[in-house]
Parts: C-alpha cells; structure tokens; sequence
C-alpha cells in the first residue's frame, strides 16, 4: 500500500482506532496482521520472503546469544548475514550478476548460458534485510539480547509504517517498545499526525509534481534543450529529498501516533557542509548501519597504516552503498563519486581546517554549502539516469547551458521545455520548492514547527486548512510510487 | 480519545462542505458547456439524442463522417459518437453510457482505423470525463491507463478538477449564466473541418518510423461484445473504414493483420465491411488535411458516398 | 604511568588528532560532547594511543568505550 494512496487514508485511521481498541496483550498481533496486509497489498507471495528471514534471524539471534564459543557465535552470525544476503543476491543482484557475467564472457567470446529471471523487485527488500542484519550483528556484539517473544520479533522487522523504506532501525531503539504499553497521548498523537500532514504534502504537491518534470526529461534526454536538463538535474535533487523526507516523516509520524519513536533520518541534508557532513545529515540510518557495520570493521582492521586504513574502507562503503540502491552500475557510480569525495574531504581535513580559520566564516560555510549542494546534484544524475550512458550524456549536455543563456536572443525563440508539462507546472514546481526552503529556513531559525503546537486553535487549524486545500488542489495528477520502495 | 476523534471529524467535515458545493458548481456548469467532447457528453447524459442512427469511433469518426449528410440520405435522425484520441475501449465506454441514457438505435456505424484495437498509453483530453467520474461507466471505462483517475479523484471533492484548473473558472461561469468562449464546437458530434493539407505528414515521414499495433486482448474482447449486443437487440452493424491517405498506410507494417481482426469479425457475425482505404479519396490530398483525417468537402463528398453504398446494400 | 599521566597524554592524542586545542577531557566525557568525535575520528584517535602506548585494544574493545574513563581504565590495564 502507498502512503500516498486513498486507500492509507482509510486503512490508517481504521488500524490506529482498533489498535487503541483493543487491550495491549492482543496489540501486537494486530500490528503484525495489519503489516501483513500493508505488504501483501503490493504482491502477497513475497510475504515468503520476510517470513524465510524472520525465522532465520529469529533462531539465528537465540543461537548467537546461546552459544558458548566465540566460533559458534562467528557461524550462526554468518548463517543470518548470508540468509539475507542470500536473499538481496537472489532478488535484487542475480540479474545484474548474471549481465555482468555475460559481458565478461563474450569478451573471452564465451556465451553465458545462465537464464534471466523476470520477476519483480520485492519493495523495500534492501531495508528489512539490512534492518535484520543489525538485529544479529547487534546481539552478537553482545549489544542487545535475543527477543524470545517470536511475534514480537517478526513485527520488529515487519512493522508497517517503516516495512518498506525506513528508517532502518536498531533492536536497541524499537525492539524493547513493543513489549510497553502504550496508551492515548493527546498531544503525542497530535503530532504524529502533524508530522504525517507535512510528509504527505512533501510528497504529493512536491516530489510528485518534480517528478512529472523530471520523468518528461530524463526519459527523453535526446529532444531537450540544455536549460531543460539543468532544471532537471536541481530538481531532481529536491524531488528525491521531499520523497524520501516525507516517506520517513510519514512513517515516524505513524509510528508516533501508536507511541512508537522511529529514528530521525535527515538533519537538513542541503545545509551539509562537506559530503562527508551530507551522509551524517542524509539517509542517516542507512550511513549509521555502513558505518557501525562495514565501514569501522575494516577501518579496525586495516589500521596499521591508517590513512590507507580509512581511504580503503571509504570507498568499499560508499561503493557498496551505491549497490545498495540499486542494481545498476549507475548506482556503483554514485557510490565511487562519494566515496572519492569522503576520501579528499578526509585526506584534505586539516588543510581546509587551517583555510577556513582565514576566511571569513559565514562566506566559507556558504561557498561550502553551495559546492557541497552541486556535488551532490551532479551525483544525483547518476542516481537518476536510466543507463549509464544516458548519465555521461547528461554531463555531456551541461556546459550547452551557458551556450544556451549567452544566446538568450536565439534560445528564447524556440520552446526551451518540451512541453512535457505544462508551463503552468513548470511554475509550480519552482513556487513549491521556494515555499520548501523558506519553511525549513522558518523552521532553521525560529523553531516554527515546533512552536505551532503551541498557538492558538484558529492559527493552527488555518495551517491545517492551508496544507489540505493546496494538497487538494496542487497535488500532482499523477500518484508516483516512492523512489525508495524499489531498493 | 473521543475528544480527538470528534475534532478530526468536524475538521474534515469543515473542509469537505466548501468543497463540495465548490464541486457541485463546477460540475453543474460543466454540464451546460458546449465546448468539443463535453458537448457531446451533455447531449448524452441529457437523454435526449436517442438517434436512429450512431456513428461510433476515434476522431476519424466524427470529422471524417457527418451525421448531417447521412440524416437527409437515409431518413434517420443520426449521432456522431466519435471521441477524440480514443482507442476502442473509450469509443465503447462512449457507447455503453449512450445506452444507459438514451434508447437502442437502429443502425450503428462503426467507424474502423488501424490503431484502434492498441490500448492508448494516456488518455487523450481526460478532462472530458471530469464532470461525469460519478457515473460507474465512465470509471471502469477510464481505468487502466497512465492518466486514470484515483479514488481521491472519485471521493475527495473538487480535487478530480485540479489537474485543469480551468475547468473551476469554466464551471463558475457556466453556473452562474455567463458566457464561456467555445472555439470547438460539434454539431450532433460532428465537426467539419475546413482545412488544407498541411505539412504533417511531410513532417511524419522525416521521422522515418514504422509502426506495429498491438492488438489488446481486451480490447478485442470488448470489439466483440460490442457485435453481440447489437446483435442481440437487432442494431443493423456497419464497419467502416473511412478514407485514409494511401501513402501512410505502408508505414504501419501489421496494418493487414489488424484488418484481418476487421474481416473476421465482418465474416463470422456477416457485417458488412465497407472499406474505403483504397477509394479515389484515398488518394486525393485535396480531400484531406492530414493523412488520416477528410477536410469538410472530403468529409461531406466521402459521406454522401457511404450512404449511397449502404443504400445500394439494402439491409 | 598514573591515570592523570595517561588523561594528559590521550588529551593530547585528542587535541592533535581532531585538530582541536581546546578540548578538555574528564573520565565521563562521552562522544557526543566533543565536537568531531565521530566514528572516523574515533579510530584515528584509538590508533594514535596504539602507538603513543604500544598497546593494541581488540576489536571488541575498541566498539565498547562508552565514555573517556572506560578509555583510560582499559590503556591503564594494558599498561600494568
């Protein structure tokens, strides 16, 4: 089921007023049936596929926990961690595997006999196994203690609001909530609920708008103007922030209502500093999960020469997290550029430490900031593009766009946008992302979501009204699924 | 709890009064609107065509054949059907809600072309529909393409209207007895065009592309269904292919396969199938605009024709 | 080497590898309240004692300091 479906706004209310309902023994099993549902909505059969890795991890966890040795622990560690990527490998990188297979071969003038297989992606594949992952990881780092409680297990992995695409949470946060009672907090379930308003209006006036725009360019990159592909390329970026932003907004704000606290999972990402400061701020569970996970392990390892040590462990990270989105080379990509980034900014740390102190300090974070911004966009176009060629394509037609405005007398004469939306869209799409950075400017220096809990009915009810009535008459007319849901 | 739930309950039910009577408006003006399909869409849901005579099909149907001529030709009052852009679904879906609101015709001339049994991608000017999502018809017949409409579009007032906003200054106006210019006006669906050959098919042959339809099995099955029920209430059929510029057709390669969907059918329910590919018209740009579509002479020359040859046949 | 000596020195660690002279440390400082120390910072600075100390913490270890004090306890055990 989609967040931003019909069907959620009915589905919500009905399992949130059940959930109240019913006494806390019986909650439990509620929640783990209505996630069952929310996830059968999309293809039941894959429901086989989380209950495979919920007993595995289940047993796994018990077995780490009991087991006597150290060795014994290693082994039932890497029978969960190779049950999940198992998993991943199966469906998500066997095709990919398989391609690349492929190509290699026919170099050596070999043929691949190994079939495709045609199936679907499950949603959210990559978030509940890394999220099972860490439940193991954790307990065998003796961190966390295996849950006994089966039903509470499963509904750790499973728990609808983030099921698909997050916050990849931690046994140590969430695991230990849904033993509690809890009970009808007026104010808290206000601002669950608020905190659901905004993501949904993230989501369908401003990434699903974007993404009319930015579906018409870079699916047909070939008959656009060089203007068209730079407005594509910045909107991308907002358009990716407010889809994901509001999916993790509207699944902590679900969560909050039943007082459950999910993890934060973006800090102003477009306010980061140095790329290194971006993957603090961005997909912050997904960078705490490599980071705990991958990335120290093979720093601690390689850490007699440690500059070598980190630059190593950086770049196996950021490329695996790049697969980690997507099975493509695109996606490897985006993760060799950042991780090239993170390597400089590392290397380069005290150097650009002793520079910052002779410039003035606010120019520095801004030029900062804006470098920092335009790296990420010019990742992005990796993330984005459909091919790898489509991708240096794109770079390709940058520089066209200055061409394109020192003939401004010529490039006004033809339509610069292909009519792929409509000119009043194209309006909109840019109101909605100033009315974006101006609110989380507000929100940056005078706390306003905050301090809107506080006003007065008529003030705060005439926000509400706003958002609704722009949602109802701005919303995009097309309902895109969540970029997300596909890793 | 129930201090809550009776706060979200007068919150929603505040927004949704202003905004149902804000639909209600638009949709009442909508109804009145004269403007290409919604006219036809008025006379329909007004009840009061009930034709002898309905010609159905995409835009070929109601530019290339003029109920006008056929009404003095064959002494039966006669529709134009066509709808803009559509594939056979939505031809049908046109049909289907006809006969919900109007009485059996006696004659039906569907209007034939290569692309119509292909599902389109998009609806063509879905707005059309807009004023009318309440009808079940209209939203089995839109589902299933990339611009269908939502539940939100079904349930949450006024937002059906958001993706053509002028459609809420149109409605205004309308309910309010104001004039709205109409630049595209239909007469019993039909549109005579007084145009000339442009240079669109010039432009299309640059393109240098080839096309195969794809038949959808949906589609075909609707096709068929649509031959059972006039069958079954003793609705005499005609296929009609109107003229088609000869020198496209080669560029839609599996254009005889398609036909043969055509002939079968004609063949097995024994329909007559008047095919007008080949026709000196067909091969006269004079009579044109473009290569699929009779300028008014054309449409007029052609159409005095087909009653003619639909006389000559004496069913 | 008495644990004053060994905060002295790890202070100093810190100070050279965050790049930071202001940085005081007391047994219940925790990450959080030293500005840059991260998980990279972390390892630099736990690499950088290694040496200084000629000690080497497991990987256990080096996941498990909860704050300066465990830090200290854990070189000055080593040392001993």
């Amino acid at each position: 089921m989609l967040f931003n479906s019909f069907e959620f706004l009915l589905y919500f209310p009905i399992v949130t007023a059940l959930f109240f309902f019913l006494p806390h023994r019986f909650r439990w099993q509620l929640l783990l049936a209505a996630s069952c549902f929310f996830y059968m909505f999309f293809k039941p059969e894959y429901i086989l596929i989380l209950a495979f890795t919920i007993v595995v991890d289940y047993y796994a966890g018990i077995l780490i926990e009991e087991a006597k040795t150290a060795k014994q622990k290693k082994y039932y560690l890497l029978i969960s961690l190779i049950a999940n990527i198992g998993v991943l490998a199966v469906f998500k990188y066997y095709n990919f595997i398989n391609e690349n297979i492929t190509g290699v071969a026919s170099l050596f003038g070999w043929k691949n006999h190994i079939p495709a297989l045609t199936m679907l992606l499950p949603i959210g594949l990559s978030f509940h196994t890394f999220q099972a992952m860490s439940y193991t990881l954790e307990i065998s780092r003796g961190n966390y203690k295996a849950e006994r409680h089966f039903g509470i297990y499963a509904l750790y992995v499973m728990f609808y609001p983030q099921l698909v695409a997050g916050p990849i949470e931690r046994p140590q946060n969430v695991l230990h909530q849904f033993h509690e009672k809890k009970s009808f907090d007026y104010s808290r379930v206000v601002d669950g609920l608020r905190m659901m308003l905004w993501g949904m209006f993230k989501k369908i006036v401003i990434a699903d708008n974007l993404t009319t725009y930015t579906d018409g360019v870079y699916n047909n990159l070939h008959v656009q103007t060089s203007i068209a592909i730079v407005v594509a390329i910045f909107f991308f970026a907002f358009q990716i922030y407010c889809d994901f932003s509001a999916y993790t907004d509207i699944a902590r704000g679900a969560a909050r209502v039943m007082g459950y606290e999910l993890v934060k999972n973006f800090n102003y990402p477009f306010r980061s500093r140095n790329v290194t400061d971006f993957w603090r701020r961005w997909h912050m569970s997904l960078t705490t999960w490599f980071n705990d996970y991958l990335f120290t392990p093979v720093v601690i390892s390689n850490r007699g020469s440690i500059k070598f040590g980190i630059v190593f462990a950086l770049m196996v990270t950021f490329s695996l997290s790049g697969l980690w989105h997507g099975a493509a080379w695109t996606y490897v990509g985006f993760g060799v550029m950042h991780g090239f980034a993170t390597s400089y900014e590392f290397l380069t740390k005290k150097w650009r430490n002793r520079l910052s102190k002779k410039v003035n300090p606010f120019i520095y974070s801004r030029v900062s900031q804006v470098l920092t911004f335009l790296f990420v966009c010019y990742t992005w176009i990796f993330f984005r593009a459909n091919t790898m060629a489509d991708a240096f394509y794109v770079l390709k037609r940058i520089p066209g766009f200055f061409t394109e405005i020192a003939n401004w007398s010529v490039t006004r004469t033809k339509p610069i946008f292909d009519g792929s939306l409509p000119k009043l869209g194209l309006i909109y799409c840019g109101v909605f992302i100033l009315l974006l950075e101006t609110l989380h400017y507000l929100d940056n220096k005078y706390d306003v979501f905050n301090k809107l809990r506080n006003q007065n009915i008529v003030l705060r009810w005439s926000v509400y009204y706003s958002l609704m009535i722009i949602m109802i008459f701005f919303a995009s007319s097309t309902a895109h699924r969540f970029i997300y849901f596909q890793f | 709890m129930a201090k809550l739930t009776l706060k979200i309950i007068l919150f929603v039910v505040l927004l949704y009064i202003p905004l149902y009577i804000v639909q209600k408006i638009v949709d009442e003006g909508m109804h009145k609107y004269r403007k290409g399909e919604y006219a036809v869409w008025n006379d329909i849901y007004s009840g009061n065509i009930n034709a002898d005579l309905i010609i159905l099909g995409n835009s070929r149907a109601f530019v290339n054949i003029s109920p006008l001529v056929l009404d003095t030709a064959l002494k039966q009052s006669a529709y134009d059907l066509g709808v803009d852009g559509g594939d056979f679904n939505l031809a049908y879906t046109r049909f289907k809600v006809y006969l919900s609101k109007n009485k059996m015709p006696k004659t039906v001339i569907l209007s034939v072309s290569t692309s119509d049994l292909e599902r389109g991608i998009g609806i063509f000017n879905n707005q059309q529909f807009m004023p009318y999502l309440n009808d079940t018809i209209i939203r089995k017949g839109t589902a299933g393409y990339q611009n269908s409409f939502t539940l939100a579009d079904y349930y949450v007032p006024a937002m059906k209207y958001r993706s053509d906003p002028i459609s809420y200054s149109v409605g205004f106006n309308l309910y309010f007895g104001k004039e709205v210019p109409n630049d595209d006006v239909r007469v019993r669906g039909y549109q005579a065009r007084e145009r000339v050959w442009d240079d669109s098919f010039e432009n299309f042959k640059k393109l240098k592309k080839t096309y195969t339809i794809k038949a959808d099995t949906n589609l075909v099955k609707e096709f068929h269904e649509l031959i059972k029920t006039c069958k079954a209430n003793n609705v005499k059929l005609y296929f009609v292919y109107s003229p088609e510029y000869v020198k496209v057709q080669p560029y839609f390669v599996n254009r005889a396969t398609i036909f043969s969907y055509y002939q079968d059918a004609a063949k097995q329910y024994g329909i007559p199938f008047l095919d007008y590919s080949n026709d000196p018209i067909s091969h006269d740009t004079t009579y044109f605009y473009n290569s699929e579509h009779l300028n008014k002479n054309g449409a007029e020359t052609f159409t005095k024709k087909l009653a003619q040859d639909i006389k000559a046949l004496k069913i | 080497m008495n644990k004053e000596q060994i905060l002295a020195k790890v202070t100093d660690i810190f100070k050279d590898v965050l790049d930071n002279d202001d940085i005081v440390l007391t047994d219940t400082t925790v990450a959080t309240d030293v500005e840059d120390w991260d998980s990279l910072n972390h390892i630099q600075i736990i690499v950088a004692i290694e040496k200084s100390f000629k000690i080497k913490f497991t990987s256990t270890e080096i996941h498990h300091f909860k704050n300066v004090g465990e830090l200290i306890g854990s070189i000055e055990s080593k040392l001993s």
